[in-house]
């Protein structure tokens, strides 16, 4: 798993995002380290999408966008969550053995 | 939207974009407010969609069109670059193919085929008489050219033109120069345009107008270096002054021989401005008819005219007539060869169409296998086309360039050997049409052969083998291309070397005479004191003789009106006496000769003597040549004969008595020499004549003192036309030589092309066999046995095509016979050398690759798949 999608599924894990909130909350969460270009986030969200990993959901009814198109809002469906936790057992699995190594301070 | 932003969403697959493109750019406007967008922001847009563009392609397994044409294009490029070997014969044979189609085409046309570039050019016919019941259209004389200017009312203009050569007599030295002279209304009907200055107008031809004349623009910037303060000087000619108006454009092309492009000045004819001599005939017309007259009504309207002036007072006019004035510009010969060359040129494109089709049709069936493969992983019939395709284009683009370099050189090649004689040859230029034709023609040529056996091939897609399996039907279809192949270019050879041969032949027959150091120069004492009545001329004649004689170096003097292979500048009526069935009157070519004329040439006496240098009696002499004694006195002797001046029934005319007989000398090389009479100057003072020195040193030293020697005896004579006479041999060889070399060039060519046509079908013959060579070898059959039964078998296909290239030879020779001159156009030693040639050709071309495969080691060649 990349670090885009890892942080894509991890943004969507708290609330269901339209396109550019995506966007956002991954550079909010990641310190602005990942920015996803716009190519960049949509390939992402085709490839999650095409592997059921999210999917479209109904926009809540409080999104008042920019009077543009209406936005489409993803969410993560339970296969992605699945993926998530997968993914972040990995890590975590990864950062106790570098401990063990004496490689990162105790947290 | 952004244009940008736009086009960057063409990246994408289609379905993609229509998905996702409306959010992608609310998500880039959202950016854009946030950011700002500068062109940096933009270049990081780009760059984003660009690598997320191929990821989404990659991943969605289509591709857009562009995307997939450059991959078609980058597959057929690899594809090409795989087998360099067959990608430098094809595009060699179809640049080949394409340079020499259309750099003949392009002089073919120019020069063939392309109406005259004149307003009304097709109704333009020349105008002229029939002398003494000849029927070959010869000049008119001044006033019947004003006849036609004044009164031929079928004709919307006439023209005349003359040529004349005037002595210019303002410098320190005289020199002669060459003008082109005139009717009104000239300029106008072949469209001249003045580069300075003016073109002669009416009133310059009126009577008692000043002379005027208009330079030519080479003239103007040797002799004036192309000062524009010329216009307005004065140049004295003839002793005469007359006003430079103007400069003619160089560009201008009125056609030989009704312009000569190398005179110096055009000035009037003069036709209303002296008395015109009814009976001197000198003028070449033309008239442009108007639209919708007939040949009858032409005829009978100069007839109407013609003959109110000549027929009712004298019998030397006997008609009048015309014809198609692109006739008079090409001449015979010129279309015939030229016409001939073409005919070579399309076989030689068939042959290299034969031959890209028959590397094609190899590398078809050899990339079956690869086509079935490729199929059977789910390539569409539509993409293999489409690499095909770009295979093609790709080949034709090579061949265009190859052959667009050897159209134009071929064109300056035509341009700078043609011989003299080839109308508007100058004018020529590349001309780009007739390249697009033939690479059209070749393209085509391309994909006929190249890409519709591949598609065939590919039918067979997702079958059940992958193994190749080579239909005889393929091999039979190459078997026959390379049959063809050699036929054709065996063809092309025989001919090139059946003309090779006769230049050979030529070069090698004696004309007859000996040119080795011997130079003349051509005097012309019209006008001249010296010239002004026989007994002037033949004291000019002994006293130029005598000073030339003193030249140190020089061992013959010689006088004649006319030198050896310079065709016959002068005919005269002459009557031999007692000859069986002649016409009286009978035209016959007369060379006045003086001084060691026959010792310097060589010319032996088969009879009789040569003319004694002084005698004083005024008995008219005359030594002919064996073709004369051949044609009117068979089973006569010669030394009794006698031969009457001018017909019959004309009296005291004279009549010359026979004192030699000599060997012929040929007028044109390579064909017989025809009856002819040499009279003694003494008795035919002409005013033109040519003097000849013998010397066996260096030629400078010696002209230098003749030129001293003339114009001790007439200050004013200028020395024209100084040749040696192994140069006029030269030029007199100077067009069978071009045509010969085309020929040969065209042989080589096709000859190539069989070579490289044989190579590529032996070797993929060859190839497709390894692994029954590899048992053949591994059971111990001996590599030569081998090598020569793949020989063997294409010799068969060889010996066949070069026996049918006999066959078309022997029947094209019909309509080339008249261009051979000394081989018969059947001679044996020519089909047989040629014969040998070709089929040792092929055997090498066959040989190369049969050796190279079976000098494989066999468990290769087992191991390996049938390649």
């Amino acid at each position: 798993m990349t670090r885009r999608t890892f942080q894509v599924l991890l943004a969507l894990a708290e609330s269901p995002l339209h396109g550019y909130g995506i966007r956002q909350r991954v550079a909010e969460t990641s310190d602005g380290e990942v920015r996803l270009g716009s190519g960049t986030l949509y390939e992402v969200i085709h490839r999650l999408t095409d592997d059921g990993w999210i999917e479209e959901v109904p926009a809540p009814v409080d999104d008042t966008g920019s009077g543009g198109p209406r936005r489409r809002f993803y969410a993560l469906t339970n296969e992605g969550r699945g993926a998530l936790r997968i993914e972040l057992a990995r890590m975590e699995r990864d950062v106790l053995h570098a401990r063990t190594l004496d490689l990162l301070p105790e947290g | 939207m952004h244009l940008l932003l736009h086009l960057l969403l063409k990246l994408y697959p289609r379905a993609y974009r229509e998905r996702y493109g409306d959010e992608i750019a609310a998500v880039v406007r959202e950016q854009q407010e946030c950011d700002g967008g500068g062109p940096l922001f933009w270049c990081g847009v780009a760059w984003d969609h660009v690598a997320a563009a191929r990821r989404v392609r990659r991943r969605m397994r289509t591709r857009g069109w562009g995307e997939t044409m450059i991959e078609d294009i980058r597959g057929a490029v690899r594809s090409l670059m795989r087998s360099r070997r067959f990608a430098f014969f094809a595009a060699l044979t179809l640049g080949l193919g394409i340079g020499a189609t259309a750099s003949v085409l392009t002089v073919a046309d120019r020069v063939l085929l392309r109406p005259l570039p004149w307003d009304g050019a097709e109704r333009m016919v020349e105008l002229g008489t029939y002398i003494m019941g000849g029927e070959d259209l010869a000049v008119l004389s001044g006033p019947l050219l004003l006849d036609f200017i004044e009164r031929l009312d079928v004709a919307e203009a006439v023209v005349g033109a003359s040529r004349g050569r005037p002595v210019r007599t303002d410098l320190a030295e005289p020199f002669q120069l060459t003008a082109t002279q005139v009717s009104p209304g000239y300029f106008p009907f072949f469209e001249g345009e003045a580069v300075a200055g003016r073109l002669l107008d009416d009133a310059d031809h009126r009577a008692g107008a000043p002379p005027v004349v208009v330079l030519s623009h080479g003239y103007w910037t040797e002799a004036f270096g192309a000062d524009p303060a010329a216009i307005g000087r004065s140049l004295e000619l003839d002793g005469t002054a007359h006003t430079i108006v103007g400069v003619l454009d160089p560009a201008f092309t009125a056609p030989r021989p009704t312009f000569w492009a190398e005179d110096d000045l055009v000035r009037p004819l003069g036709l209303y401005q002296r008395e015109l001599s009814e009976g001197s005939f000198s003028i070449q017309a033309v008239a442009r008819l108007r639209p919708d007259v007939g040949p009858e009504q032409l005829q009978a309207e100069l007839e109407g005219i013609g003959r109110e002036r000549y027929v009712d007072r004298g019998g030397f006019v006997t008609g009048f007539g015309s014809a198609p004035f692109r006739d008079t510009v090409l001449g015979p010969s010129v279309g015939t060869n030229l016409g001939r060359v073409l005919g070579a040129v399309a076989l030689l494109l068939l042959v290299g169409c034969v031959n890209v089709a028959s590397l094609l049709l190899t590398r078809a069936s050899q990339r079956r296998d690869e086509f079935r493969t490729r199929a059977s992983l789910g390539a569409t019939r539509g993409r293999l086309l489409s690499q095909l395709l770009w295979e093609s284009a790709a080949l034709a683009i090579l061949g265009s360039g190859v052959g667009a370099a050897m159209a134009w050189g071929g064109v300056e090649f035509f341009r700078s050997h043609a011989p003299a004689g080839v109308p508007r040859i100058a004018e020529i230029t590349f001309d780009p049409r007739m390249l697009i034709a033939t690479v059209v023609l070749s393209v085509s040529t391309v994909l006929v052969f190249g890409a519709a056996p591949a598609w065939a091939a590919s039918r067979g897609a997702g079958g059940p083998t992958t193994r190749s399996t080579h239909g005889r039907g393929q091999t039979r279809a190459r078997s026959a291309l390379v049959g063809l192949e050699t036929a054709l270019a065996a063809a092309l050879v025989i001919w090139s070397g059946l003309l090779a041969r006769d230049l050979v032949e030529m070069s090698n027959e004696d004309p007859g005479f000996r040119g080795d150091g011997l130079v003349a120069g051509q005097l012309d004492l019209r006008g001249r004191t010296g010239g002004a009545s026989a007994e002037s001329r033949r004291d000019f004649v002994r006293r130029l003789s005598e000073s030339a004689g003193a030249i140190p170096g020089v061992q013959r003097v010689a006088i004649a009106t006319e030198l050896p292979y310079s065709g016959n500048a002068l005919v005269s009526s002459m009557t031999p006496l007692d000859a069986p069935e002649v016409a009286e009157g009978t035209f016959i070519p007369v060379v006045a000769v003086d001084g060691d004329y026959f010792e310097a040439f060589g010319l032996d006496f088969v009879q009789g003597r040569p003319f004694d240098t002084e005698r004083d009696d005024d008995r008219m002499l005359a030594v002919v040549n064996e073709a004369f004694v051949r044609q009117y006195w068979p089973d006569l002797d010669p030394l009794a004969g006698a031969i009457k001046s001018g017909g019959e029934d004309v009296d005291d005319e004279g009549v010359y008595e026979v004192v030699g007989v000599v060997a012929d000398v040929r007028t044109v090389p390579g064909r017989p020499a025809p009856p002819k009479m040499y009279a003694d100057y003494a008795n035919e003072a002409f005013v033109r004549f040519h003097i000849v020195l013998q010397t066996d040193g260096p030629v400078a030293p010696v002209v230098q003192s003749l030129r001293s020697a003339v114009s001790e005896l007439d200050a004013g004579l200028p020395l024209n036309d100084v040749t040696t006479l192994d140069a006029v041999e030269t030029r007199a060889l100077a067009e069978p030589t071009f045509y010969a070399s085309i020929f040969a060039s065209f042989g080589l060519v096709a000859l190539l092309l069989a070579l490289v046509g044989i190579y590529g079908t032996t070797a993929y013959a060859t190839a497709s066999r390894g692994r029954e060579i590899g048992i053949r070898v591994a059971l111990g059959e001996h590599r030569a046995r081998i090598v020569s039964a793949i020989v063997r078998r294409t010799l068969v296909v060889v010996g066949v095509g070069a026996l049918a290239g006999g066959s078309i030879a022997m029947l094209g020779s019909v309509y080339a016979a008249d261009a051979l001159r000394l081989v018969d156009p059947r001679d044996p030693l020519t089909y047989g050398a040629v014969s040998l040639l070709v089929v040792a050709t092929a055997t090498v071309a066959a040989w190369i690759p049969a050796r190279r495969l079976s000098a494989v080691d066999p468990n290769t060649a087992l191991r390996g798949d049938d390649r």
